[in-house]
């Protein structure tokens, strides 16, 4: 077994040379871009989606920027993206509608898709035209995914599909959703004989997508239930039965990129400019424990991010930068209680600060569930130091 | 990583992991230098890593340096090796010609009164950066005549106190005044770095051993839970020091605190010693009783970690720190910062 001590190795990340030049387009994008922008609204950066905004992102070709040439992509590696994510996130720009695709579903499709569904989808995906969502837990399959129900049965016609998905964000806005379907019935043990496919949402009849309002007031993740949806034979992506194996390789990029320490990156930004104009200088030693742990993230997240792009690989370290950061922005909306004497408030009227205080406390909750929950998180974590 | 850091991770792993046990630490505590171990360290030219090698020295970078201070707390090895590694290359900087044997770093220096010196009766000099009347200037002050007030920290490392500097040598640098206690604080987060995987090690061995209610104690879920926040932890604290070094090679020390080096060992020291609280509690809560006896080797570990979070500045001072930078540079401006620190212009400017 690897030694402890390897495992836990995070070698500095380098970023290309050509990163910084990047950097600063999107820098000098988003300056024009985000003046309409309130700071309640960037406050939703990833959970917010704009289509506008993502063609725009789409046309300077900052989507899909490690997917091929030939299908729209600029062939680069995860590092660019990685400078084109934080500098979104950082500002709160509206991400959401091209984020599932740009991070997972478009390299999901490169790396195992058929020449067809390549040619389909990968140019729409670059261009910021479709939105993806992943169809993954069930009323009954939660964090013990490997339990789920809903089938995909082979006929003639194709492949028909029965169940329901549950949670599924931004499913009522997606073209596409990329679900993961039992395909046999019999297979031991239950992750196995699972399979990925890639489901028309808006044109395939026996599909209904009812929005669920979260706690907030917002419809952003919905129940998808599938009766009798016959979906073609293409539909399938990958090999069948492979489902559980090819989902895992998705999960290092989903969990350890910079959307899992910035989502609380516009409250940090509205307290430091509180604290500016007060001049108050009595929580110096809070903003600095804040930043430490922001620089320690970011540290790790590119580490990360770098041996992705060798091609590494790094499924523990994605899981740690993810149990961590998670920690990180929870705990932000408290010290920010702690720092300044404010109420959160929703009102049109209410400060900047107290309104995406009032938001992030209320999306917090999810930072710890999304993409893994933390109990998961941490039995993977022990099961690598071969304790579990 | 380079061939260098992998052969030094070699030796230095095999070199502590042979000689420095629990025997070995419970007998340097009774009688104190560990002349022997010095002279092995010595023998594999580990203090010189630093120092070029037309000088003599390995030729490594920080990044080099890192393997060994890493070592040196993992491995809860009782020499001022880190301190000598720093001393070396300061006194590199300044060409004043290093003395054999052991050095230090002093932590803060006025007129002739010294405090807390890390292994002050052990070295044979002790040196700090100053300020000078052009700018700042390195300062090796000779020990062989100097008394000492004896101290030690919570891990018996001496912590001396002393009233009658000895003859220095000053040599001039381009660094900034307070360079040396940065480096002192970035070499202690390495070595915190070091003791948080000693720690993990210890609790995971530990918890397949230990059996309670018929089963071993890593069959415990909340048990598991702890070895993962633990193991995140450690991980976290190797990413920030790496990162540290690294910037230490491609960036050093500019004019500005706020974007060169300083900040990133601001932000290591204070993650380190931040998470000291934690790394311990959760190995001694998993050791039980046992881990709380003399006997059992775990305390060589968190005493030191209990004592080098606060040296070179502790979580308050580096926290305050981090604060000046983050208010100096505003919300306009930090981001910029945070995403610019660690890179060479000189390599992405081209």
């Amino acid at each position: 077994m690897e030694s402890i001590v390897d495992l836990l190795r995070f070698d500095p990340g380098q970023l290309p040379a050509n990163a910084e030049k990047l950097r600063q387009d999107v820098r000098d994008f988003l300056a024009v871009e985000m003046k309409q922008y309130s700071a309640l609204k960037r406050a939703y950066t990833w959970d917010g989606a704009d289509q506008a905004f993502s063609e725009k992102m789409g046309a300077k070709g900052w989507l899909g920027m490690t997917l091929p040439k030939e299908y729209g992509g600029a062939g680069l590696s995860n590092l660019e993206r990685y400078v084109v994510a934080e500098e979104t996130l950082f500002a709160g720009a509206p991400v959401g509608f091209h984020w599932i695709a740009d991070r997972q579903s478009g390299p999901l499709i490169a790396r195992i898709g058929t020449e067809k569904q390549k040619a389909e989808l990968l140019p729409r995906i670059c261009r910021g035209e479709i939105c993806f969502s992943i169809g993954m837990s069930e009323p009954n399959s939660g964090s013990d995914l490997a339990s789920l129900q809903s089938k995909a049965v082979r006929t003639d016609e194709g492949w028909l599909i029965n169940g329901t998905k549950l949670w599924t964000t931004n499913a009522h806005l997606a073209s596409y959703m990329i679900g993961l379907f039992r395909t046999d019935l019999d297979a031991q043990p239950k992750h196995a004989g699972l399979s990925q496919f890639i489901i028309d949402l808006k044109n395939t009849p026996g599909v209904t997508v009812r929005p669920i309002e979260d706690l907030t007031g917002r419809k952003h993740f919905n129940e998808v239930v599938f009766e009798d949806a016959l979906v073609p034979h293409d539909a399938l992506l990958g090999t069948e039965n492979d489902g559980w194996r090819q989902v895992g390789s998705e999960l290092a990029i989903e969990r350890s990129g910079p959307e899992r320490f910035l989502s609380c990156a516009v409250l940090f930004t509205e307290l430091l400019k509180v604290l500016e104009r007060s001049g108050d200088q009595s929580a110096k030693r809070e903003i600095g424990t804040i930043l430490a742990n922001l620089v320690t993230l970011r540290s790790m997240s590119l580490s990360v991010s770098d041996k992705l792009a060798q091609g590494d690989d790094v499924a523990l370290q994605a899981v740690i930068v993810k149990d961590l950061g998670a920690e990180f922005e929870q705990t932000l909306p408290g010290i920010v209680q702690k720092i300044v004497a404010i109420e959160p408030n929703l009102s049109d009227d209410a400060e900047p600060l107290a309104q995406v205080l009032a938001l992030l406390t209320m999306l917090a909750p999810s930072f710890s569930l999304r993409g893994g929950t933390v109990e998961i998180l941490r039995g993977i974590i022990a099961k690598r130091l071969g304790v579990s | 990583m380079s061939d260098i850091s992998s052969m030094l991770e070699d030796s230095v792993t095999r070199l502590f992991s042979d000689k420095v046990d629990r025997e070995f630490l419970q007998e340097q505590e009774r009688t104190g230098w560990a002349a022997e171990l010095w002279e092995l360290t010595d023998e594999l030219g580990l203090s010189s890593v630093l120092v070029k090698e037309e000088s003599g020295g390995v030729g490594g970078d920080w990044a080099d340096a890192y393997e060994i201070i890493k070592g040196c707390g993992r491995f809860a090895v009782p020499l001022p090796l880190p301190e000598t590694i720093v001393a070396r290359w300061l006194l590199d900087q300044a060409n004043i010609t290093a003395p054999e044997g052991p050095l230090t770093l002093i932590p803060s220096m006025e007129g002739s009164d010294a405090k807390r010196i890390p292994w002050g009766r052990n070295a044979v000099a002790g040196c700090a950066t100053q300020s000078a009347v052009s700018g700042t200037s390195v300062r090796l002050v000779d020990f062989t005549d100097v008394v000492f007030a004896e101290e030690t920290n919570l891990a018996k490392e001496p912590r001396d106190n002393c009233t009658t500097m000895g003859q220095a040598a000053v040599g001039e640098v381009d660094l900034p005044e307070d360079a040396s206690f940065y480096l002192g604080a970035m070499i202690r987060s390495a070595q915190i770095s070091g003791v948080a995987m000693a720690l993990l090690e210890q609790a995971v061995m530990y918890s397949g051993e230990r059996s309670q209610f018929g089963r071993n104690l890593n069959k415990f879920q909340t048990v598991q839970h702890n070895l993962a926040r633990l193991a995140t932890a450690a991980a976290s604290l190797d990413s920030i020091s790496r990162f540290a070094f690294a910037t230490m090679d491609n960036v050093g020390f500019k004019d500005d605190a706020k974007t060169d080096v300083r900040f990133a060992i601001a932000a290591a020291k204070s993650r380190a010693s931040e998470c000291v609280d934690l790394i311990c509690a959760l190995s001694h809560q998993i050791h039980g009783a046992i881990g709380f006896t003399y006997e059992h080797s775990l305390h060589f570990y968190s005493r030191r970690a209990w004592s080098w979070r606060s040296e070179f500045g502790g979580s308050s001072y580096w926290a305050n720190t981090l604060g000046d930078i983050a208010l100096g540079l505003g919300s306009e401006k930090l981001w910029g910062a945070i995403t610019a620190l660690g890179i060479n212009e000189a390599t992405t400017t081209d």
